[in-house]
């Protein structure tokens, strides 16, 4: 074997290696993180007027605020429009992928294959939106931090890679999508030797280890929103705290 | 410090436009609103509300602890400490960032300060990324004693974020910490000291209580002609009243109405010397003062074996009173429903056909209603007290969409900053409400909370707004024919 | 922590379970039910050269226009050496 052999059999071994660890940090990390929000307890009841008296109308409002972002609607209007662009690319893009995961592969997605390349195109038009705003507007620029512009950025850049993959610095998908599948059914073989790719993929990477610290975790904490996930029934019938009891109200006099 | 005397910027321009009150948007002006702290608390308070007396020593791991005990007791502070996305969506919605300019005064930088406590203890990942972390020390102490004392809790931000992020419960948190650690304002630590002592946020003797009562009697009798009782302490009275005890001092003509109500249905009503305020000030400080204080007027329900308890015209007594079946519940002593809100009571009554009502007492005023945050946002009463004024008056006017109901303005003092030290905070706090006001013209602005009908008629004045602030009942009283 | 684990090692089961259904990646004469294989009596043409590009580039070539689908199908078997790779990696079939 050759040096060259065996500097790219060492690099692969590292690639697929920071595959598992950042697929452990996100599915262990998002995992903890969720289940403790969930057994977390919410002492009181803070719904948000006006709220839904019933769970069909919880559902509702908690699938409004997934897909459509009303409080935002409320709030600014071409914010809305770009978080929403940036969120239904980003869900379209996920789904077109979703063909490089499964086998066999969804007839849905296939089909879908045709307005899912175009969010590829539209992506960067409201990323780089969000990204002008928060240096255009002073006040959003004042609660900016580092992280902020990094996450915005580090999308923008992956969507970059993904679309040279896909348009002018092809790779053979077959190899991709073996190397995919061997990740996934935990027999891994050596990663294409593309660049753009690989830089594709490490870039998703550093996102999925990032995702679980972050506040991209409003991807799954949205769903813990206690002024939204909550059923307008503050009066009746009771609501319980499960610290309550602890709380003495005799420490003095 | 001259900066003061000047904001919120005269320059900006508030008009009524067909799709609401436009709201100006002032520019950023950093530490404008610093100087203006609350007057620390006096150790004999603390103690009468089981708090430190003084600075705890290692004050800042103690708070730290604390922060860590209140994040596996909150999920809302938790979670929304963890999935701010930063987005900005919030900073020119609360009404002390409109008013002061001041960026910490957004709704998100305030919320941050905390976070970059939290993220310093708590999310060592976000510090490596690069975001703004801090420790707990005497500087940022100082920026949560000054700011987190100029948030009303009103809760206005969280209807406009995404994911409905409550800036109140982090609020809330940040003064529990200080609490924790003796740090806490005079006004709200004197005000729940009071209640242990005379039973009422205004230190009323139980025999003043009792005097005013009496006066209130002969007023009425003047008035009506009628034998109007004021009954205190009475056992066996189908109800307890618990009204915010301003309206037995200065309110009067609320109080005096819920007396001509309870006439005109023949039910036998009486208020407590012992737990004679709705108004909730440990909600302003740390969950075992409020539950303390809630706990007052159970106690005084079972004392005088009453049927029911209703909570009279006042916002955060409102905001509590909810919570009463779960901070000390079970209520099932009481008959069901409850808690009750008068205007609730009310507004039931008067559809059923109750009262002879004659509208046309009220056409000498142009009427309009303010929803106090409390009892709005926070209480979901946003129709009953409406249906009162329509039933009570022929001109109501409603104030431009975007300033009402559930996206209603704080009057601008709220969450324990109805103090004098405050003033030019409570002032440029109150002018969106002012504005809103103007913008219809009204004579008349009812709301049925206390602390709005304090704060309201200064800032209305400050603000050359040419309108008389009073209770809903108010209204109800002037045109109800006994 | 321990409901934690117990998850994580279930997920792997159900991983090297759907790993038993996961065929080996289509190759030119390779081995596994998805085999691409052409007939020998045709000669490669030219644009054929080198494999591993006209591999990657042949959708960008047939789209352009220079080739047309109905070429291929000269010489391509379309389930044996069409579809094979494309139902692998979720791109349309050949009709």
């Amino acid at each position: 074997m050759n040096d060259a052999a065996m500097i790219w059999n060492l690099f692969a071994g590292v690639l697929i290696g920071l595959a598992y660890l950042s697929a452990f940090a996100f599915v262990a990390g998002l995992t903890l993180r969720l289940f403790l929000y969930f057994k977390t307890p919410v002492p009181l009841k803070i719904v948000q007027t006006p709220g839904p008296k019933n769970a069909p109308g919880v559902l509702a409002r908690m699938a409004g605020d997934a897909l459509i972002f009303p409080n935002l609607f409320q709030a600014d209007k071409a914010l809305w429009l770009g978080a929403w662009l940036f969120h239904a690319c980003l869900l379209l893009i996920f789904v077109r992928h979703s063909r490089y995961f499964l086998y066999p592969v969804p007839e849905l997605v296939i089909d879908w294959q045709a307005i899912s390349i175009y969010a590829g195109f539209l992506f960067p038009i409201p990323a780089l939106y969000l990204l002008w705003r928060r240096m255009a507007s002073a006040r959003v620029l004042f609660v900016s931090g580092l992280p902020d512009f990094g996450v915005l950025i580090l999308l923008t850049a992956i969507a970059a890679t993904g679309m040279l993959v896909n348009y002018y610095a092809r790779a053979y998908l077959v190899d991709v999508k073996a190397f995919i599948l061997g990740l996934l059914t935990l027999t891994p073989v050596a990663p294409p030797q593309h660049p753009v790719f690989i830089a594709h993929f490490i870039l998703v990477c550093l996102l999925l280890i990032y995702f679980p610290f972050s506040k991209l975790l409003h991807a799954g904490g949205i769903f813990f929103s206690p002024t939204r996930n909550q059923i307008d029934n503050v009066l009746y019938p009771r609501y319980v705290n499960p610290w309550n009891e602890e709380v003495r109200i005799d420490q003095n006099r | 410090m001259t900066k003061i005397a000047n904001f919120p910027p005269a320059t900006l321009e508030w008009k009524k436009t067909n799709r609401g009150l436009h709201i100006p948007v002032p520019e950023m002006d950093e530490h404008a609103s610093a100087p203006l702290t609350c007057y620390p608390c006096k150790a004999k308070d603390m103690q009468a509300i089981a708090l430190p007396t003084a600075r705890v020593p290692q004050w800042e791991t103690r708070a730290v602890e604390k922060l860590q005990e209140l994040l596996h007791k909150y999920r809302g502070l938790q979670v929304y400490l963890d999935i701010c996305a930063q987005c900005g969506a919030c900073a020119d919605k609360c009404q002390f960032y409109l008013g002061t300019g001041d960026p910490n005064n957004m709704p998100v930088a305030r919320a941050n300060l905390l976070r970059k406590v939290y993220r310093y203890y708590f999310k060592r990942m976000e510090r490596f990324a690069g975001a703004e972390a801090e420790p707990f020390n005497e500087e940022v102490l100082r920026e949560w004693y000054t700011y987190f004392y100029q948030c009303s809790e009103c809760r206005r931000c969280s209807v406009f974020c995404p994911y409905g992020i409550d800036t109140a419960e982090i609020t809330m948190a940040a003064r529990e910490i200080m609490a924790a650690i003796g740090v806490a304002t005079k006004y709200v630590t004197e005000v729940v000291a009071k209640v242990y002592e005379r039973g009422n946020n205004l230190g009323i003797p139980g025999p003043a209580w009792i005097d005013n009562c009496q006066f209130l009697e002969e007023e009425l009798k003047a008035e009506t002609g009628k034998d109007i009782r004021m009954p205190v302490d009475e056992v066996g009275a189908d109800v307890l009243l618990v009204m915010p005890s301003a309206d037995n001092f200065a309110n009067t003509d609320t109080m005096m109405a819920y007396g001509k109500l309870f006439y005109a249905l023949g039910v036998s009503w009486t208020t407590s010397t012992y737990a004679n305020e709705g108004g909730n000030f440990g909600l302003f400080l740390n969950y075992q003062n409020m539950k303390k204080v809630n706990r007052r007027i159970l106690d005084a329900a079972r004392e005088l074996k009453v049927k029911r308890v209703i909570w009279g015209e006042c916002g955060h007594a409102w905001r509590a009173a909810i919570y009463t079946n779960t901070l000390n519940g079970p209520m099932d002593f009481l008959d069901p429903p409850h808690p009750v809100h008068i205007c609730q009571f009310t507004a039931d009554l008067i559809q059923r056909g109750a009262f002879k009502i004659d509208k046309t007492a009220n056409d000498d005023v142009l009427v309009t209603y303010h929803d106090p945050c409390n009892v709005a946002r926070a209480g979901s009463l946003l129709e009953e007290p409406r249906a009162m004024i329509r039933a009570t008056c022929n001109k109501f006017v409603e104030m431009p969409a975007n300033t009402i109901r559930e996206k209603t303005f704080c009057c601008g003092a709220g969450g324990g900053l109805l103090t004098d030290e405050l003033m030019p905070i409570r002032m440029a706090g109150g002018k969106p409400r002012a504005e809103a006001c103007r913008a219809t013209g009204a004579t008349y602005l009812a709301t049925p909370c206390a602390i709005c009908k304090a704060q309201l008629p200064e800032v209305m004045k400050h603000w050359n707004v040419g309108v008389k602030v009073g209770g809903v009942h108010d209204l109800l009283s002037k045109a109800m024919i006994l | 922590m321990k409901r934690f684990l117990i998850l994580m090692l279930l997920c792997i089961t159900v991983i090297m379970l759907v790993a038993g259904c996961v065929p080996e990646k289509p190759v030119k004469d390779g081995k596994g039910e998805l085999a691409v294989t052409i007939d020998r009596e045709f000669t490669t043409p030219a644009t054929h050269s080198p494999l591993e590009w006209w591999q990657t580039h042949h959708p960008t070539v047939i789209n352009s226009g220079d080739i047309k689908e109905q070429d291929c199908l000269y010489c391509h078997q379309v389930d044996r050496s069409c579809n094979n790779c494309h139902g692998y990696v979720g791109v349309r079939k050949i009709k």
